[in-house]
């Protein structure tokens, strides 16, 4: 069987993601409202989604109300919800109803909601604010809002014996803003004697009061005042957040909703998209970054970026038209914009070899073999060994040895440590494995590093008889021996005078430790047993730490060019 | 008078010294070529004949006598002397047998003792090493030259499996010893078209990579003794890129791989693809590269997916099913991505979405109600024209990047339209656009089009090549291209469309629109879908779709109006003769008369005089002004007037491409007897043509009609370069004809036959630089009649060089 793809689709799809980079962000919510339960029916559930969707009309959200949805509605109106959500978005979803924890998730119970024989049917029968989690880290919306008053005595509690109120949420997505109408675990009440819960009351409120320009975080703790006060302390709402940047409802003049979030997360999305090799896009997003100069470190790092995003968008645009010795040059330029985009210098080398230029393309499988990664060096090790059969050059890159990494202080020349972003990070790393043995030498240690156990700085462990100690490196729940300097030692080294010169091996002496397996820390970096540690001539105390705790400690002093044994005794 | 005397003693002398007898010999220098005129064995002349064999079956001493009349060679496998002559061997004895001689013809040489002599009056004769004997020559360089383009004679002395070898040796040898010699000239001649015919097959993909290591060996050769002759110069650098270029090519194509880098592997496959054949390894590799490649967009698409990012996955599902276009569950996939993210971007373009102004939306729905009335009258351009008229309106009318609902309305009834006109690739990217407009219930009517039309689609394209394929296989190369044409309209990169779409015009001689087919074709085809077979076809034919055109100077021949170069005598395309005949008087009372109409003939009229058979025997030919060659033939047994002949030049048909396509010949061409002899008019012959690389014709056999079935009588022809040499027919695999042509200064001199065991022979007079007549013995082959001929005086057909 044949069939037929439309070819046109690729160049709209072009067209349109150009058309919708030049889209601001819009204000999507989801409002659910139910009452009209065969069991335990609410009062004032539907008036709340009503409150609350024209408080939030008022705000600028587009809005979908639902009154009293039975399970299929609520799947469907989330789905077409979910749809409507793009990147820029913020999303809100609110919820008034009955809800219940079952396992520690939290559902959402529809109308149609029968008790059935299982936890299992029940769970089915409801809508898993966990799956809404999950589909909205899909969508990557620049903030979610999720609203759940949801918290009310709910009728299923005692048939299969669940706690009251709602659980704590997991996992919710990055970006995110929770409010539960009272604490987890708690149950709200419905205020039966009003048209509105509590909550929702306040809650609609202040967001549909446009002079009110206070950002989410206060508006919720006037909300949480103004119901505990009502209900006399018995309902106090619960908030969380990761967002990292405020939401308003109505912004103060002068747009404090800060552009820095929505450029953060312009930034952000331009290195998702650098590493799905969406070149355009990228370098779109970047070029729309610097559009709006907003100075400082986002500017500072978008004007870094964009020389290298655009060569490699050009570069791209080159070779899909087949030119591929402009394209080959793009990667290049791209590689001097970026001395370690070893892609970059790939993309070069696959460009020179259709252009059929070999020597240029051993040119740059050169640079690959200088600052790539092992894995890297070794693809262009074998691409040299086969292009030798006809080219000489690589008969004779092949022949020199493999050139010497670059500093580590080039390594890492433009790098910035923030607040790591360990999810990124892994993503990263799995799809770019990286061997920093290539430049273990640099760290001057003696034996190559191991896979890091280090994960987490912290001052001194606690107990250390030192306070001035300097911060070391604590390996989480695993017993290692840390290696701290006497004071005495330390303010020699502080003062030795420049006159003295460059330290000299005769500065130094060694501690051989020997024992099980241990990690040895020493000035934040890690060794693991058996090893010699070279260290400068001096006193030192000698720690076996577990799970933060000092368990012994010994000093030792260690001379010039002279090693002292330590033996290791785990507990 | 002296100097008169001495001029002439000396023209003498260098006739006797062309024509003197060559004794080769292997030294520790190599081929030693000196002077002989004859052979002693044993200290006589005389030899006994072994036969065809180099073994005796009985006593050597009652062998018969032979007869030494041709070339001596060893034969390096036997180490047996034979008599060689144009493929015919005959092992020898000396009849001067040693004393207690053994019995095997290989010791008997081994203990011979071979001297030459240099003139007749030398008695005793000079000895030459048995060991170190390799070749006597009696016909001096002239034969030492043929001897070296002759593969047969090469074998012998080189051994089976040596030939190339030798030629090489001798060549190079021969070049050495006779740097200056006009009889060099078929060397040079033959160099020139070895490296050719090599390069050309090479590059045509017949060949593989042995050839354009022959080519290469004699580039090397071309190199050393024709340094400066600017053709071998130009086939000497194009066989040494071409190496040059395979070696970088495999060279990067491995590194490509070793990488991973499937993609690009496969664009730097394309250029590859007609040496691929040469390369098994490299074929195997393509097909892996295919399927990685596969693999990792419909990885990278899956993931994509289960990201959201629908955009990216319907991209990467459509780069997976480029790998396999029949893969059904990746195109479902990219389908349904596609409808995913056309579903999420149209609800982001709804920020777009603006209400029309009240009087652009009137005429907009005005527009498209015309246009839709236009529709259902069949009215199809003037319904695309008020569509247009609407399109103009919403661009005047909406601010940039906006749309509005009647701009969907629009894109909805231009869709139909293009449908409607069976422009369905344009109607299905028009829908693609809508897709990306609507959202909710607006894709409802647009889905349900879009499934008719492919559905529409799918079912033509599937019954438009069944009757493709069925036209193709009848031979009806008009309608198989038609059909394509249509069926392209439809869907442009259907591989096997393009395939047809391409031959058919290939073969009928629309070179350009053919070349631009199938190069579009082994683009679309460069998947794991490909039938590598006819890929193969395509790769082979594509390069004879940009054949240089025929040589633009030289007299075209009567009968395929084909421009021959001087001094050539027969039509390489049609063995046509090519001198013009005025008359031929031939024994017992037979006149052929000639009529012409300038360089055509028109007819050829046989009067015989007196006896039972007297009377006139009439065939006329036909022409069309439209094309330069007969198109018709007729004799008085009624032959066909029409499609009488179907030469490599015909300007309806490619009878090679059709052949190289489809595997049959439909090559056709007439002559007046069986053997093409040029001055026997019985009757139109005609014969099924097989050309050779260089497009002669290199085999004819005998049918019974244009239309009829094959005979037993085959022919083959020998060429060098535009110069017949020899035609030879078998009756099955037995000769049964020969006719050797001789030529001097690139003129035919004389023609040799020899058949039903006589021979006859043709000789040519020129006066100055025209052929003026020829004379013939008694043809025992044909009608055993001699004949003199007269060439047309005025014609410039018999201008010679």
């Amino acid at each position: 069987m044949r069939f037929v793809l439309s070819k046109s689709r690729l160049l709209l799809f072009g067209l349109l993601a150009a058309t919708l980079h030049a889209q601001a962000g819009k204000r999507i919510a989801l409002i659910i409202g139910n009452d009209a339960y065969n069991v335990s029916p609410l009062r004032n559930a539907v008036n709340d989604a009503r409150l609350v969707e024209q408080g939030l009309k008022g705000s600028g959200f587009q809005t979908m109300l639902v009154e009293n949805a039975r399970k299929q509605d609520m799947d469907r109106v989330v789905g077409e919800f979910l749809d409507k959500i793009g990147p820029d978005d913020t999303a809100l979803f609110f919820y008034a109803g009955h809800g219940v924890q079952i396992e520690n998730e939290n559902f959402l119970v529809p109308v149609d909601f029968t008790p059935g024989a299982t936890i299992s049917a029940a769970k089915f029968a409801c809508l898993s604010v966990a799956q809404v989690f999950d589909e909205l880290k899909r969508r990557r919306a620049k903030k979610n809002i999720v609203i759940l008053d949801a918290c009310r005595t709910n009728p299923v509690q005692s048939k299969y014996s669940l706690e009251g109120g709602l659980a704590k949420p997991q996992d919710a997505p990055k970006e995110t803003f929770i409010a539960f109408s009272t604490s987890p675990g708690q149950t709200a009440a419905d205020n039966p004697n009003g048209r509105n819960s509590w909550f929702t009351e306040a809650l609609a409120d202040y967001m549909s009061q446009p002079e009110l320009t206070i950002e989410l975080n206060e508006v919720l703790t006037r909300v949480k005042k103004r119901v505990a006060d009502a209900t006399e302390g018995r309902q106090t709402p619960w908030t969380t957040s990761n967002l990292t940047s405020g939401f308003y409802f109505h912004e103060p003049a002068g747009g404090a909703s800060s552009d820095t979030t929505m450029l953060e997360k312009w930034l952000s999305d331009a290195l998702v998209r650098e590493q799905r090799e969406e070149w355009a896009d990228a370098a779109g997003l970047i070029e729309r970054i610097l559009e709006k100069k907003p100075g400082g470190r986002i500017e500072e790092a978008a004007r870094r970026k964009l020389p290298y995003l655009v060569s490699r968008r050009d570069g791209q645009a080159r070779y899909d038209a087949a030119d591929f010795a402009a394209s080959a040059a793009l990667g290049k330029q791209a590689l001097q914009a970026d001395p370690f985009a070893v892609s970059a210098a790939l993309h070069a080398v696959n460009g020179y070899l259709l252009a059929d230029r070999i020597p240029e393309a051993v040119e740059m499988l050169k640079a690959v073999r200088a600052r790539g990664d092992s894995a890297s060096v070794d693809t262009a090790n074998r691409m040299l060994k086969e292009l030798a059969a006809a080219a000489p050059q690589a008969a004779k890159e092949l022949e020199t040895a493999a050139p010497p990494p670059p500093p580590i202080e080039e390594l890492f020349a433009e790098s910035r440590f923030g607040v790591p972003d360990m999810e990124a990070g892994k993503r990263y790393l799995a799809a770019n494995p990286l061997d920093l043995t290539r430049w273990t030498k640099d760290l001057k240690m003696e034996v190559v590093m191991p896979a890091p156990l280090v994960v987490a700085l912290s001052s001194a462990a606690p107990g250390t008889a030192d306070p001035n100690a300097p911060a070391t490196v604590k390996p989480i729940d695993i017993f290692h021996i840390e290696v701290v300097p006497t004071t005495e030692t330390r303010n020699l080294r502080i003062r030795r005078p420049a006159s003295a010169g460059p330290e000299t091996d005769a500065d130094f002496g060694y501690v051989d430790f020997n024992g099980p397996s241990s990690p040895i820390v020493y000035e934040g970096t890690q060794v693991v047993l058996p090893t010699k540690l070279k260290v400068p001539a001096g006193r030192y105390e000698i720690r076996a730490v577990d799970d933060g705790k000092v368990l012994n400690r010994q000093e030792i002093e260690v001379k010039p060019l002279s090693t002292q044994s330590y033996q290791v005794k785990r507990p | 008078v002296k100097l008169v005397f001495r001029r002439l003693l000396a023209c003498l002398f260098v006739t006797l010294s062309a024509h003197a007898g060559i004794l080769i010999s292997r030294s520790d220098q190599g081929l030693q070529f000196t002077d002989a005129a004859s052979l002693l064995f044993n200290g006589k002349e005389k030899v006994l004949s072994l036969g065809a064999r180099p073994a005796a079956a009985g006593q050597l001493s009652k062998l018969p006598a032979a007869h030494l009349s041709a070339a001596l060679l060893k034969d390096r496998d036997s180490g047996v002397l034979a008599q060689y002559s144009a493929g015919k061997v005959e092992y020898l004895v000396p009849q001067a047998l040693v004393k207690g001689s053994p019995d095997d013809p290989a010791a008997v040489w081994k203990a011979a003792k071979i001297a030459f002599k240099q003139s007749s009056a030398d008695k005793a004769g000079t000895e030459v090493p048995s060991d170190a004997f390799v070749a006597f020559l009696p016909g001096g360089l002239e034969e030492l030259v043929r001897l070296c383009t002759d593969a047969q004679a090469l074998a012998l002395v080189g051994g089976k499996a040596k030939a190339a070898g030798t030629q090489m040796e001798w060549m190079s040898a021969v070049v050495r010893k006779y740097p200056n010699g006009p009889a060099l000239a078929p060397i040079e001649q033959y160099l020139e078209g070895a490296m050719r015919t090599r390069y050309v097959a090479f590059e045509n993909g017949t060949g593989g990579l042995d050839l354009l290591q022959q080519g290469l060996e004699f580039a090397k050769l071309s190199q050393a003794v024709y340094p400066n002759l600017p053709n071998q110069e130009k086939l000497r650098t194009e066989l040494a890129e071409r190496k040059a270029w395979l070696d970088r090519r495999i060279a990067i194509l491995r590194a490509l791989a070793v990488a991973s880098q499937w993609d690009a592997y496969i664009i730097a496959a394309r250029d590859f693809d007609r040496y691929r054949h040469a390369f098994p390894d490299a074929a195997t590799q393509f097909q892996q590269a295919l399927q990685e490649s596969r693999q990792a967009h419909a990885k990278l698409a899956a993931l994509r997916k289960q990201e959201g990012d629908y955009a990216g996955a319907y991209r990467e599902f459509r780069a997976a099913a480029a790998r396999k276009p029949s893969d059904s569950a990746v195109y479902e996939e990219a389908m349904q991505a596609w409808t995913e993210h056309s579903r999420r971007a149209a609800m982001e373009q709804q920020s777009r979405r603006t209400a029309l102004g009240a009087g652009p939306r009137s005429t907009v729905e005005r527009n498209l109600f015309f246009a839709d009335q236009n529709r259902q009258a069949k009215k199809l351009d003037d319904a695309v024209k008020n569509v247009q008229e609407a399109e103009a309106v919403l661009k005047t009318a909406l601010p940039a990047g906006a749309f509005s609902p009647e701009s969907l309305k629009v894109l909805y009834m231009k869709a139909e339209l293009l449908t409607a006109q069976e422009r369905h690739a344009e109607a299905l990217a028009t829908l693609d656009a809508y897709d990306l407009l609507a959202v909710d219930e607006e894709r409802t009517a647009a889905d349900k089009l879009r499934n008719q039309l492919l559905f529409t689609m799918n079912t033509f394209l599937n019954n438009t090549r069944a009757r493709i394929q069925s036209a193709w296989t009848e031979g009806n190369f008009a309608e198989a291209g038609r059909l394509a044409e249509q069926a392209l309209r439809m869907k442009a990169d259907d591989a096997e469309i393009l395939y047809y779409a391409g031959m058919s015009a290939a073969v009928r001689r629309q070179s350009t629109q053919g070349r631009d087919l199938l190069t579009r074709y082994l683009e679309v085809s460069n998947t794991l879908d490909a039938k590598p077979e006819d890929r193969a076809k395509v790769v082979h034919l594509l390069p004879t779709l940009t054949a240089a055109p025929p040589p633009a100077d030289g007299a075209a021949n009567w009968l395929s109006g084909w421009k021959v170069p001087a001094n050539t005598f027969y039509c390489p395309i049609s063995v046509a003769f090519q001198p013009g005949i005025e008359h031929i008087e031939a024994s017992g009372k037979l006149r052929v008369a000639f009529e012409w109409d300038n360089e055509r003939l028109k007819s050829v009229t046989n009067a015989q005089e007196g006896g039972p058979s007297a009377g006139e025997k009439k065939i006329a030919f036909v022409y069309d002004d439209k094309v330069p060659q007969v198109i018709g033939a007729s004799d008085d047994s009624g032959a066909s007037k029409e499609a009488a002949t179907l030469l490599r030049n015909n300007s309806q048909l490619d009878p090679i491409a059709v052949q190289s396509l489809t595997g049959r010949n439909v090559a056709l061409g007439i002559a007046f007897n069986r053997f093409f002899n040029p001055f026997i008019w019985e009757k139109v012959y005609y014969f099924r043509l097989t050309y050779d690389e260089q497009g002669r014709v290199g085999s004819a056999r005998e049918l019974s009609g244009p239309k009829g079935s094959p005979g037993e009588q085959r022919l083959e022809f020998e060429w060098s370069g535009a110069q017949l040499m020899a035609i030879r027919g078998f009756l099955g695999s037995t000769k049964n004809y020969e006719r050797t042509l001789q030529y001097q200064g690139g003129r035919l001199m004389s023609e040799e036959i020899q058949g039903q065991g006589k021979a006859s022979r043709i000789r040519y007079t020129y006066a100055g630089n025209r052929l003026v007549s020829a004379e013939t013995t008694n043809d025992t082959t044909l009608d055993n009649r001699s004949r003199k001929i007269a060439f047309r005086a005025g014609s410039a057909s018999t201008v010679v060089k």
